[in-house]
């Protein structure tokens, strides 16, 4: 049995499992009451960067377990409240903060904290400031918050699921949690600290303290304001550093394949309209694979293989390719069809040329050329007998065309893909205009791109292959082209 | 002048002046070091937006900026402090960095005197801020120096000519401007009033006015082989250079 070639490496959840209703495929998690995504990263790594910042200066054992003590140290003083967020600590009273910062200065020594210099200067946490106060050049302590966060940015990486059982311990020692002796929760929270990242039992352990810190997490509300302060100003710190990909032009043998294409369809051409005057049918046909072939002589020309109209090109194609196989399925129950079909679009051009009669704009500059559009308007007969239909051609779903037509996959991988393109959906734009700051301080913000450094994958495989079809379907029709050919793949 | 730009950092120049004032406020010997690491860090966490907004100057035809000396450079003293003038606003050095980094490395002998002028340079900018804040801003120019000298020279040139409508390069002005009543009538006078020459200059005086008062305070008169148009050029290009060379290193990218 064939198997799928791209599985993804985690478990994603098929279309096919997702609930449809009116239109929308809702996923499994998003049925479920009460269930939202949480940011680990954007909302909360501000509020345990203190503790990631202390576990690497000191390693993974003694720096969990010092955290640990500082943090008992505060509930031993404070009524047996703690918590382990550094917007709540910064906002204890004067004396508590200055037991808890001479304790990390104790355990942890100074420069444990000292990066945190930078954003708790003397204005914004003056005990902190005065106790962490370093000559270390901005630039290091910048570098080593930014190093943290990127290890904290996955919330499941050894550092983050180190913090989170910190923050689990605290929760549980508090006595707001009991778990029964021998469970697998009590065993995982008796043998995490106890257990290197490489052992094998390790993922259980860690995906119960990461699910235990998440469940927890609930009853929290966000710092929204700290947070917001602490991007803002770890923001103006650092300088973008941004990624781009670049991917190679493919086109190897386009000139040729044009030049094939061109004589194919000049041999059509002559041998049809030596005959006499072309029917519709033959217009039809004709004037679809006429219209890609321009399309894809103008990615060849234009050097359009890794650009954003290039994908536009490919889905005019594709449009070309499915409407001809569509129209020649239906043409012995439809006999009309390839006229329909011409008055069908004309109808689409007469709104605009209705439009054009009845603006107050001046439209000599447009890329529409009103008075040429009224006269084809009006080629086959006049507008007055000329319906408009509104809807898709024979009201039939550009989906099921696809489906009839066998060519559902055609559908799914490129053609709403292109589509995407075409009407400037978000992923289309992400894809093409925007790039990716690197820094974890930045939270990985996106960048748009003016200077057009980034391209997209080459069009010229799909491209040619479609263009290939095109006169497959015209081979099917009027036989092969002597001499000239369609691609031999 | 954009708007962006300008307002941009005059939200900057209000942050500064809130920051000065706390800075004068708690400032002691002990927390000295903790206020240097504050004014490095606020504006590092500021540079990349003036950055953005300086860029500004770069483009036409919002450049027209020019060092001037008047109120803080002092010419005659030959201190060419970094000094623009943009449209009508000014840009001033603050100097208070370099003075105020070094706190650490002061010895307790000089501590007295050092922490005297850190107050004393804190309370000189809460002043500028405080009474003249909005017509001038206080950004530190001085960070860092170095600019290819070809670069440097060119774009200085190309300001100093801005001034004057129709000269394209420097040999045409050398061999346009034989006297200085030349480049009275050559200067753009829309611009003129944004040269000035003497610390307590009037804006509103003719570039004549200007010059010949200028002229009177150089010990020994002016030098015996130059023009009088070169002599001009030489002061002016001269501080444009300066303060470009501050500016742009320390905020605008090199292209």
């Amino acid at each position: 049995m064939d198997q799928p070639k791209n599985k993804p490496l985690l478990h994603r959840t098929s279309l096919k499992a997702h609930f449809r209703c009116r239109g929308v495929y809702v996923t499994p998690f998003n049925r479920l009451p009460n269930l939202y995504p949480v940011h680990w990263f954007q909302d909360w790594a501000p509020e345990y960067l203190w503790m990631g910042l202390i576990i690497r200066h000191l390693g993974r054992n003694e720096g969990m377990a010092n955290c640990w003590v500082c943090l008992k140290k505060i509930r031993e003083i404070n009524g047996g409240v703690v918590r382990p967020e550094w917007s709540w600590i910064l906002g204890l009273p004067e004396e508590i903060q200055k037991v808890f910062l001479a304790m990390v200065v104790h355990l942890c020594g100074v420069d444990s904290l000292s990066p945190l210099t930078c954003l708790y200067t003397l204005s914004k946490a003056p005990l902190f400031a005065q106790v962490f106060q370093t000559d270390h050049p901005l630039k290091n302590r910048i570098a080593t918050i930014e190093e943290t966060l990127k290890e904290m940015s996955d919330h499941q990486s050894p550092l983050s699921t180190d913090i989170r059982y910190i923050i689990v311990f605290c929760r549980c020692s508090g006595r707001q949690y009991s778990f029964e002796e021998g469970s697998p929760t009590f065993v995982a929270l008796a043998n995490y600290p106890k257990t290197d990242h490489q052992d094998p039992i390790m993922p259980f352990y860690a995906t119960t303290i990461r699910s235990m810190e998440t469940a927890m997490r609930t009853d929290k509300p966000i710092n929204r304001a700290f947070v917001q302060t602490f991007w803002d100003d770890l923001y103006g710190l650092e300088d973008c550093h941004i990624a781009t990909m670049k991917f190679k032009k493919e086109n190897e043998g386009a000139t040729e394949f044009i030049a094939k294409i061109e004589q194919g369809l000049d041999y059509y051409r002559e041998l049809l309209t030596s005959k006499g005057p072309l029917n519709a049918k033959d217009q039809v046909l004709f004037g679809l694979a006429t219209f890609g072939f321009k399309r894809c002589k103008e990615v060849v020309e234009h050097d359009l293989y890794n650009t954003v109209s290039g994908r536009s090109d490919i889905r005019g194609l594709i449009e070309v390719y499915l409407t001809m196989v569509d129209l020649l399925k239906k043409e012995d129950k439809h006999p009309s069809i390839y006229e329909d079909f011409q008055l069908y679009g004309l109808g689409q051009f007469k709104v605009v040329v209705a439009a054009a009669r009845e603006s107050k704009e001046d439209l000599d500059s447009s890329h529409v050329f009103y008075p040429f559009l009224e006269g084809i308007v009006n080629e086959y007969r006049d507008e007055e007998f000329l319906n408009v239909d509104f809807r898709y051609f024979e009201n039939e779903r550009i989906r099921d065309k696809f489906n009839d037509c066998g060519k559902i996959d055609l559908y799914s991988l490129k053609y709403n893909y292109d589509s995407s393109y075409e009407h400037a959906l978000w992923g289309a734009v992400r894809e093409s205009s925007l790039l990716e700051c690197t820094d974890a301080g930045h939270q990985y913000h996106q960048v748009p791109d003016i200077g057009d450094v980034e391209n997209l994958k080459s069009v010229w495989p799909d491209c040619r292959e479609m263009m290939s079809s095109i006169m497959d379907v015209l081979a099917s029709c009027y036989g092969a082209p002597v001499e000239a050919a369609v691609d031999q793949k | 002048m954009n708007f962006s730009c300008s307002s941009t950092l005059a939200a900057i120049e209000e942050e500064y002046l809130s920051h000065l004032q706390f800075w004068r406020e708690k400032l002691t010997e002990e927390i000295g070091a903790m206020i240097a690491d504050e004014y490095e860090v606020f504006w590092a966490e500021r540079k990349r937006r003036i950055e953005t907004a300086l860029l500004f100057l770069d483009s036409k035809p919002y450049s027209f900026y020019f060092m001037t000396s008047s109120l803080y450079p002092d010419f005659s003293s030959r201190e060419h402090y970094p000094f623009l003038a943009l449209g009508s606003y000014h840009i001033l050095d603050t100097n208070l960095g370099p003075k105020i980094k070094t706190f650490s490395r002061v010895s307790a002998v000089d501590k007295g005197n050092f922490f005297a002028a850190i107050k004393e340079g804190l309370d000189h900018e809460i002043d500028i801020l405080s009474n003249h804040g909005g017509l001038i801003w206080l950004l530190p120019l001085t960070e860092s120096f170095g600019l290819e000298e070809t670069t440097l020279r060119e774009k200085s040139n190309e300001f100093f000519l801005s001034f004057f409508p129709g000269i394209e390069d420097t040999k045409e002005f050398f061999s346009k401007m034989k006297t200085m009543a030349d480049v009275y009538r050559a200067v753009d006078p829309q611009k003129a009033p944004f040269i000035s020459f003497a610390a307590t200059g009037d804006p509103a005086e003719s570039l004549e006015a200007k010059w010949t008062n200028y002229k009177s305070t150089i010990e020994g008169g002016l030098p015996p082989r130059l023009s009088e148009p070169v002599f001009f050029y030489s002061i002016l290009a001269q501080a444009a250079r300066a303060a470009l060379n501050a500016v742009l290193v320390a905020y605008i990218p090199i292209k």
